[in-house]
């Protein structure tokens, strides 16, 4: 009686796992998330990068991931800290301290990233830590005086709340040198 | 139905199926022009006037009027054709094709409720009408009305058509791959399962070996647990070994489906140059990868117009030659091996060599007193100044030339080579992978990091001694197979490095690679397994990393670089024979640390002794420099891979040093870190102004970050 019982259990949950999966990878298939189809311009992810506080636009965020092992990847600039696995896709991440300072001080070792998705490319972001989700309006997005790197200004839309980096994903993909592309670079 | 949303739907149907009947109204029309004989000419003129016949139906159903108006001439001008009345000379033949490109081009923008014909096509039809016997006269009337009489027999035609449509399915590139990530998915949960099963038993037999009677009431469920999942996991097995085998045959499409444009690309090359041809394209059934077949379209089509319009001579040129006067040109796809192989050959006037030659002095590559055989002619003609240039002047190039064929062909991992004879023709001979998602590779182990390497390009793996090994300055060679074949180590930076004699060991392992005809030995520590892979990109971030054709990844979820074997083998050669090219940034066949050159810059000398040491140990050659003035002293004319500079330094600052290292012509392409023990943004920015390509805190710094950054850099 317990055997079978245990056995129904047990297939219940199995069932339930891969209803949700089901579930999951069918709302994958037809759009990204729900996140991503309410799009308010104005919501941004905090993130923290060693020292100091970054703001993502939300509407270019898939998802925040755990990481696995990470397959460095020879033969690449220093911001690319390698590879990793996400259902079936390839991710590269990438440690913007180390593309903004072109140092290898960064992030080498950290376990979480943040999902990009901007004009078709995607990538994870390293960070040290996920804060909350803040609301700006554009007013309160102020431009800098502040003394930042070139690199580093060159990708923000600005400034808020005194030191939060508001960053501006597509100036920071058309940045030189951010994408990998060895075909480029012989031409 | 009837809502706007249903129209739009079926307006999208029927624009794919306008299409396709128009372009298989035009493979018919070719095909009736070339006709073997009476039969095979009526059957092709049968099949036009029923695919016209079911696209005037078509426009007619959703009410596209004008449209159905201009399917309904071509219908009428086919009808005459099949009833003889009118001659399909090649000139109605020339109409017919571009008036049904325009009809396409109106179905394509159809829309519902759209009343009128713009000029192009009222031209069209016009054309189409004057077409018809009597039609000067009388207008179409009589002929409209013939055409309706086998309408009976065309609908009994277009049923069959319909039940053939239904073997297939329209599905979108991106739903097979999301697909396919979903059944990765799944069988990473099998593993999951098979981990967790073996767990249970693992409990198991530990709670038997301390065995109580007691237990027996756990043990009893716990075994119909692991029972059932055992059965669960054999399922899942079968089931996924299924679908994904399923899957990736959808993928899979005839290379037949080029062959109608193919055809009708070289009839309007012989139109325009008044030339005959004889086309033959054989193997049309062979199925490939979908993005292979859509990819190889226009370098397929480059290379046929190049047979036709540059190969083909006029037919009294040929016929004084001796040769028939239509020239004979074909395309045969065949298997080889795993892969398969497109030959396109011709019997014209071949390559001139000459002309070659003499561009290539021009561009400096060889020079007036080099002998360079064909060979290495008819490899200097897939490089990319080369192609533009005689193109220019004779062949009927359209845009993409036989460097930019040779690119998209081994992107794809297929190999394209060359055979010409003065006179006689030429043959140009495609290999490509069958697929781009299965494949097979062999995993071999390089200083304890694991690659795949493609079995495609796999000759052999050999085990060597020292003897079978002659090493010179630069290179060292393997006798194998009676022939010298370049040898090299590959290292997990990916780069390849000198065999070094010192770490010869009785029995040496090396990989015999393969590609465009030219081979190389790559020595490995171990070779672990031979599998199928499924070759992946490496994500939309990195397009294409040198050296590696992409990414695999194992049943047990772990990631491998696929090597690239062309990319290993051409490093192992160097290019033409000559020195380290300009064109191989990959700095190639002896990239070891032992072989880079590093120049330190620092005017204390306790950090200059440091970081020689450093350097030193990890195996590279490294001069120094007591300040930047003296450093720009000790590099002039010469090549440094990288230089290590220190920021704070009198005369020349590692800033104004790295500001004339890039400025310079010269010394531009060399990488350049700057160390400093100054942390202030101020300073970085400063750093990375002047272009330095790393920013390093003497500080923070280890000597694996020093080696890590220094290896990603050169």
């Amino acid at each position: 009686m317990t055997n079978t019982k245990a056995q129904d259990n047990f297939s219940q949950s199995v069932r339930d796992l891969l209803e949700n999966r089901a579930r999951k990878l069918a709302q994958e298939a037809d759009k990204p998330i729900a996140l991503t189809t309410r799009r308010n311009d104005n919501l941004y992810l905090g993130l923290r990068l060693l020292d100091s506080v970054c703001a993502l636009p939300l509407h270019a965020v898939k998802e925040v991931i755990n990481l696995g092992s990470v397959l460095p990847i020879p033969r690449t600039p220093i911001h690319v800290a390698g590879l990793v696995r996400l259902r079936g896709k390839i991710l590269t991440l990438i440690d913007l301290r180390r593309f903004w300072y072109q140092s290898v001080s960064g992030h080498a070792d950290s376990d979480r990233a943040v999902v990009i998705e901007m004009d078709g490319v995607e990538f994870g972001v390293l960070c040290s830590e996920v804060e909350e989700l803040v609301e700006l309006e554009s007013d309160e997005i102020k431009d800098f005086t502040e003394n930042l790197p070139k690199r580093l200004k060159a990708c923000l839309r600005g400034l808020a709340r005194r030191d939060m980096l508001v960053i501006d994903i597509q100036k920071l993909i058309a940045q030189r040198g951010f994408l990998v592309d060895s075909a480029q670079e012989e031409s | 139905m009837g809502t706007q949303d249903d129209f739009t739907e079926i307006l999208k149907v029927f624009r794919v199926e306008a299409r396709e009947l128009l372009q298989g109204i035009g493979e018919a029309m070719l095909t009736q022009e070339k006709a073997a004989n009476e039969t095979e000419r009526q059957n092709a003129l049968k099949t036009a006037f029923r695919l016209a016949h079911n696209l005037k139906g078509a426009a007619g159903t959703l009410g596209l009027e004008p449209l159905a108006n201009l399917v309904h001439a071509l219908e009428d001008v086919l009808g005459a054709i099949r009833e003889r009345q009118l001659v399909p000379t090649p000139e109605v033949i020339d109409e017919i094709l571009s008036n049904s490109d325009v009809i396409e081009q109106a179905s394509q923008k159809a829309e519902i409720g759209g009343t009128t014909l713009n000029d192009e096509e009222a031209q069209a039809l016009k054309r189409l009408q004057d077409l018809l016997p009597g039609a000067s006269s009388a207008p179409a009337a009589a002929v409209a009305h013939k055409a309706a009489a086998p309408s009976a027999q065309s609908e009994a035609a277009a049923g069959s058509a319909s039940s053939q449509t239904d073997d297939y399915v329209r599905v979108s590139n991106q739903k097979l791959d999301t697909l396919l990530a979903q059944m990765e998915e799944l069988l990473e949960m099998k593993i999951r399962m098979e981990e967790t099963h073996r767990h249970i038993k693992n409990t198991m037999a530990t709670m038997e070996a301390e065995s109580s009677t007691n237990l027996d009431q756990v043990l009893k469920p716990m075994r119909g647990l692991a029972l059932g999942m055992e059965q669960d996991i054999q399922y899942l097995s079968k089931l996924l070994r299924q679908i994904q085998d399923e899957l990736l045959e959808l993928r899979m499409v005839a290379i037949g489906s080029l062959f109608p444009m193919l055809r009708r690309a070289v009839r309007d090359v012989c139109r325009k140059r008044d030339l005959e041809v004889d086309l033959t394209l054989e193997g049309g059934d062979y199925e490939l990868d979908r993005r292979i077949v859509t990819e190889m379209k226009s370098p397929l089509l480059h290379l046929l117009r190049n047979s036709v319009g540059h190969g083909i001579e006029s037919a009294s040129d040929r016929q004084s030659a001796g040769k028939p006067a239509a020239g004979q040109v074909s395309m045969r796809v065949t298997h080889q091996g795993n892969r398969i192989a497109l030959t396109i050959s011709d019997d014209g006037r071949g390559i001139n060599f000459d002309k070659v030659r003499d561009r290539a002095r021009e561009l400096g590559w060889i020079t007036d007193s080099d002998q360079s055989s064909q060979t290495e002619l008819t490899r200097m003609l897939f490089q990319s100044g080369m192609t533009t240039a005689v193109q220019a002047d004779s062949i009927s190039g359209r845009g993409v030339g036989l460097n930019a064929v040779k690119k998209v062909v081994e992107t794809l991992g297929g190999s394209l080579d060359v055979e010409s004879t003065p006179k006689l023709g030429s043959r140009f001979r495609l290999l490509l992978p069958l697929t781009l998602a299965m494949d097979k590779g062999l995993f071999i182990t390089t200083r304890e990091q694991n690659f795949v390497i493609p079995k495609t390009a796999v000759q052999r793996v050999v085990s060597f001694r020292s003897e079978d090994v002659s090493v010179t300055d630069d290179v060292a060679n393997l006798w194998f197979e009676e022939e010298s074949v370049p040898l090299a180590r590959l290292e997990p930076s990916l780069h390849l490095t000198r065999f070094s004699m010192d770490e010869s060991k009785q029995n040496n392992l090396a990989v015999i690679l393969s590609s465009a005809e030219s081979r190389a030995a790559i020595v490995v520590d171990e070779i672990q397994e031979e599998a199928d892979i499924v070759v992946r990109d490496l994500g939309s971030f990195v397009r294409k990393l040198e050296g590696v054709s992409g990414l695999t990844v194992s049943a047990s979820g772990d990631m491998f670089f696929v090597l690239d074997p062309s990319d290993l083998v051409r490093w192992a050669i160097r290019p033409l024979g000559r020195g380290r090219s300009k064109s191989d940034p990959a700095g190639t066949a002896t990239a070891d640390h032992a072989e880079k050159l590093i120049l330190v810059v620092d005017d204390s000398v306790t950090s200059r002794m440091l970081n020689l040491r450093l350097l030193l140990d990890v195996g590279f050659q490294v001069e120094t420099a007591n300040d930047g003035r003296q450093a720009l002293e000790t590099m002039d004319g010469r090549q440094f891979d990288l230089v290590l500079a220190d920021v704070q330094m009198p005369y020349v600052d590692g800033y104004e040093l790295t500001r004339r290292i890039k400025a310079h012509p010269k010394l531009s392409q060399t990488p350049v870190i700057l160390l400093t023990s100054r942390d202030r943004p101020e300073d970085r920015e400063k750093g990375i102004d002047a272009g330095a390509d790393a920013y390093l805190l003497k500080k923070e710094l280890s000597q694996a970050e020093l080696v890590a950054t220094i290896e990603q850099l050169i």
